[in-house]
Formats: structure tokens, sequence, C-alpha cells
């Protein structure tokens, strides 16, 4: 019973429910069923039964005396619950923090999902005129920096299926990309502030016991009339680094690296 | 949620939705039958649900152990973190559900300096007791509530309090006024996990609590189920204990998980 398949037609109102929720989540804005209906394409009363389902188990909230709908926290708590299956994400927090005090400027670990680059681990300093990144935000690999150094290294041939999976998504590399694709990546392995000014970001490829990177660990420098001790911030990025090369942070997640590849499809959040 | 047009919910979605919610609840991967154990639901119905939430890439299958675990998929929620939340928010479905469960008042307090302050409450519908005054300070030894915190307080901050609050104020014969006493309770409590109070604030009124604790394992609040006796005997309400302590425990695991996002604050 366990292995019979299923059946391609069964599910269907999951799956536009499932839609819906992605809809909502992505547009961040409170909608009503007729705006859903006319963004995504689908009947309106569909899209009204997708919201009363959705809305009965918790994944969307009604705003109140209205018939408009915004994602609710259920889908955030599920994200979360599925990045705490990373230990890295765990073991990197108190690294990050300890640096964000010295800078006061965000610490971000990227890692790779599939063909995407993924925030794992942020860590915000409680200043409010940042702008505000979300924490599982996922990007095509080639089309951000620390995406194209998660795959710096890679051979041409698994460079070309990255692209060719973004062109399927709809997202073709331009020129300014391959150039970027193509332009070497510097070669430290180390965090420098040194040749960078005010703002800039930098980042740190952090390699697994076998070499492979595993993360990338982004920086920003801080701002001119903040003084910082650069030797600390380095200090906590190669502690950061020895334990993701200790092989303890590597990922248990048996399940997520037999996927294929291709079949895991997430938003191009840029 | 009672607000929500039941007709037009489509049940076996809403199935495969808390089947999904599962996943949040517990620390890595579930099987199908320990699925269909936890929601009453047949092997065959969850199978189903499991399946389609695998093709939609939320959930993956372990081919090794035929378990499932949360996949990739989740990441498409990552925007919904925005709305900023605070405790009351986050625990007003488990409230509900509580007060479904035992059709008895349900408050939540939280601790300020050595006192507790009650600052929600949904009202039972068999609890026989008026609505919960909000704002009112409580000291932490009287009433279930208080003590539900003060038990996991530092041991110093509790010696502090019975020092700073000593002789203990009565608030009716059967309140904790020697120190001892109180001790031995908030060792009970510690070893049980909640604290029992029965007519020690008010007279005629029942009630069991249980602490919820924040990020850093401090209590951060507590929740009370409280009665009059009339409606719910005592002994009543120590058989919802178990179903209680179920709830919390899905309460803690909300909250730790909270906690991992950065721009909602507990």
């Amino acid at each position: 019973m366990t292995d019979a398949p299923i059946k391609k037609s069964a599910g269907q109102s999951t799956r536009h429910a499932l839609r819906v929720l992605r809809h909502l989540s992505q547009s961040s804005k409170v909608m009503s069923v007729v705006e859903i209906s006319r963004e995504l394409g689908i009947q309106q009363s569909i899209v009204h039964r997708a919201c009363a389902t959705l809305e009965s188990v918790g994944f969307v909230d009604r705003i109140e005396h209205s018939a408009k709908f915004s994602a609710g926290r259920q889908g955030a708590y599920l994200m979360a619950a599925f990045l705490e299956r990373f230990p890295i994400r765990q073991l990197s927090i108190p690294f990050l923090r300890r640096i964000v005090l010295e800078t006061d400027q965000p610490a971000e670990l990227y890692l790779r999902i599939g063909w995407y680059s993924v925030l794992i681990a942020l860590v915000e300093p409680s200043r409010q005129d940042l702008p505000h990144k979300l924490l599982g935000q996922s990007a095509l690999l080639c089309k951000t920096p620390e995406g194209r150094l998660l795959i710096d290294g890679w051979s041409a041939e698994i460079v070309e299926k990255c692209s060719a999976f973004a062109a399927q998504q709809g997202c073709a590399l331009s020129s300014a990309d391959t150039a970027e694709l193509e332009r070497q990546q510097p070669p430290s392995n180390s965090i420098s502030f040194d040749d960078t000014t005010s703002g800039q970001v930098s980042m740190m490829r952090l390699r697994d016991s076998s070499g492979d990177i595993a993360a990338v660990l982004k920086l920003t420098a801080p701002d001119d009339e903040h003084s910082f001790d650069r030797s600390k911030v380095l200090e906590e990025a190669e502690k950061l680094q020895k334990i993701v090369s200790s092989g303890v942070a590597k990922s248990d997640r048996d399940a997520l690296e037999q996927a294929p590849w291709d079949s895991i499809v997430l938003p191009n959040q840029i | 949620m009672a607000e929500v047009q039941e007709k037009y919910v489509n049940k076996s979605t809403a199935r495969t939705l808390r089947i999904l919610k599962e996943f949040c609840k517990c620390d890595g991967s579930l099987g199908i039958t320990e699925i269909s154990e936890r929601l009453s639901l047949t092997k065959n119905l969850v199978h189903r649900s499991l399946g389609v939430l695998v093709e939609e890439g939320l959930l993956l299958r372990n081919a090794a152990t035929r378990r499932y675990e949360l996949g990739p998929g989740t990441l498409w929620f990552s925007s919904s973190q925005s709305n900023s939340v605070d405790i009351k928010t986050v625990c007003l479905p488990f409230m509900l559900e509580i007060e479904k469960i035992t059709g008895m008042t349900v408050s939540l307090q939280i601790p300020v300096g050595q006192f507790q302050i009650p600052v929600h409450g949904v009202d039972g519908k068999r609890s026989g007791l008026t609505r919960i005054v909000e704002g009112v300070p409580v000291p932490l030894h009287i009433s279930s509530g208080s003590r539900a915190i003060l038990a996991f307080m530092d041991k110093q901050e509790i010696e502090s309090y019975i020092r700073d609050q000593s002789p203990l104020k009565k608030a009716t014969r059967f309140t904790l006024t020697d120190p001892d006493d109180l001790r031995n309770d908030l060792e009970r409590i510690r070893t049980e996990g909640f604290a029992r109070g029965i007519e020690d604030h008010f007279l005629g009124v029942n009630a069991v609590a249980f602490p919820i604790f924040g990020e850093a394992k401090a209590p951060v609040g507590s929740l009370t189920v409280v009665a009059s006796n009339a409606s719910v005997p005592p002994s009543e309400v120590e058989g919802f204990v178990p179903e209680i302590r179920r709830v919390m425990q899905e309460l803690d695991h909300y909250i730790r998980l909270q906690a991992h996002l950065p721009s909602i604050a507990v």
C-alpha cells in the first residue's frame, strides 16, 4: 500500500490551495479572492473555497471585517522547522551573533539547495535603518554573488546545467550574469575588510571535510565611523570554518540529497 | 476561526494541511502509522495526502527509512514571517484549543518583577466564572498561574522573592504563606511540570497552570485553566492534565520555531 502510485487527479483542490498559499506568502500583502483569482488565473469559486480551507487550518488570516486574506504564520513555522534540520544553522548562530556585535551590520550564511542558494542563517543588528532580509529566501545560484561563490570550482558541464535550469525557470542568464560567472572569483578563503570600503560586502567560502564549498558566509563592512576589531571578526569566521571542516555541520538530510536538483523549484528572490 | 464558513471548507485539503502541520510539531521525520495515530486517520487517507505533499515539494520521502520529512518547498513561505507578532498572538490558538477540550476558562499571564499580570483570556463555556480581569498584578506565590512562573525562575530569584515579600500575603485561607510550604510546592511543580491552585486565590475556584518558556528556557509566562468548583470539580480538572500538557508541548515547539524567525519577537 505504502508504495502505490498516487493518481495525478487526486488532490486537485489541495494543489489549488497550495498555489493560493504560495502566492499570498510571496506577495506579502493582503489580497481579496477576486485579486488572487485574477493573478493566478483560477476560478473565483475555487479560490474562495481554497481560502476558507486554508483559514480553517490557520494557514491564512482573514482581515477583520473584510473579505481579504494574508498569509498566516503557519507557513513560516514550517519553513523554520525545515531550516532547523540543517545542523550548520544552529551551529553558526553564536558566531554570527558575535560578529554582528563587532560590526553592527548583518551576518548571513548561505547554502545550496538544488540549483538555489538559500539564506539559512541570519543575524541582524538591532538598528532599524537596514533593508530587511528574510530567512529562507532563495535565489538561482548563477544570479547572485553568493550563489556564484557556492558553485565556484564546479566543472563547466555542471555550470552549464545550472544555467539551463535558470533558463527553464524563465530566468535565462543575461550577458552580465555570464560575465560574472566567467570572472574568476577571489581566491581568498578568508574574510577581508582591509580592501573594502564602508558598507561593502565580504564573503568567505566555508569548506567541508572533503574540501567542497558547504556554505558561504556573507558579512558587511561597518560604517566608517563605527570602530570595530577586525581580528575578532576574523577569529569568529575562522572558528566557524573549523566547525564546518570538522564535518560536524554536514547535513544529515539523506532525503534532500537524494532528491533530483531539477525537481526543486523555489522562488527567485533577488 | 469560528467564523470560517464551514460549508466552503474542503475536507480532504484541510486534512492534508493538518498532516503537513504535524511536521512542525515533531523533531524530524514521521511515518505513515505515526501520523495516522496522531490524527486518528486511516493509513490510506494519510498515504494519499502525503503523496500530494511530496509532489508539491513540501515533504520528502526518505527511500531508505520510508519516513517523511519537511522539504525545500516550505521555503516558498519565507515571506510570511514578516508579520510581527507577540506572545498573545502566539498563544491564542492554543488557548482556544484548551478551552475546546476542557470547556474551562484559559488565561495568559506574564511575569513583571515580583508579580504576574493576566494579559489575555478565553472564557470557558462551562467554567462558571465571569471574565478574567486583565491587567491586575498578582504576587508570584498566589494562584497556580503565579507559581507556574515562580517555580521555574532562578533559585536565587525565588529566595529573594520570599525574602522581599515576607510575610507572604494571604488571598484566602488556602494561600500558601509559609515559606517552606511554598518551597515544597515549587519543587513539586518543577517535578510534575504544572501547578495546582485550589481556592488559594479565590474561594470556590480551582485551577491548573503550565509555564511557558522562552528561548533561554526562562519562564516568559503561564497559561491557567480555571473553573468554579461547582461547575468543574478539582478531580475533573486533574483529569484534563495529560491533554493540556500535550497542547502545551505543541505551544513550546511553536515558540521555539518562532525564535528562529528574526523578525518575530516573542
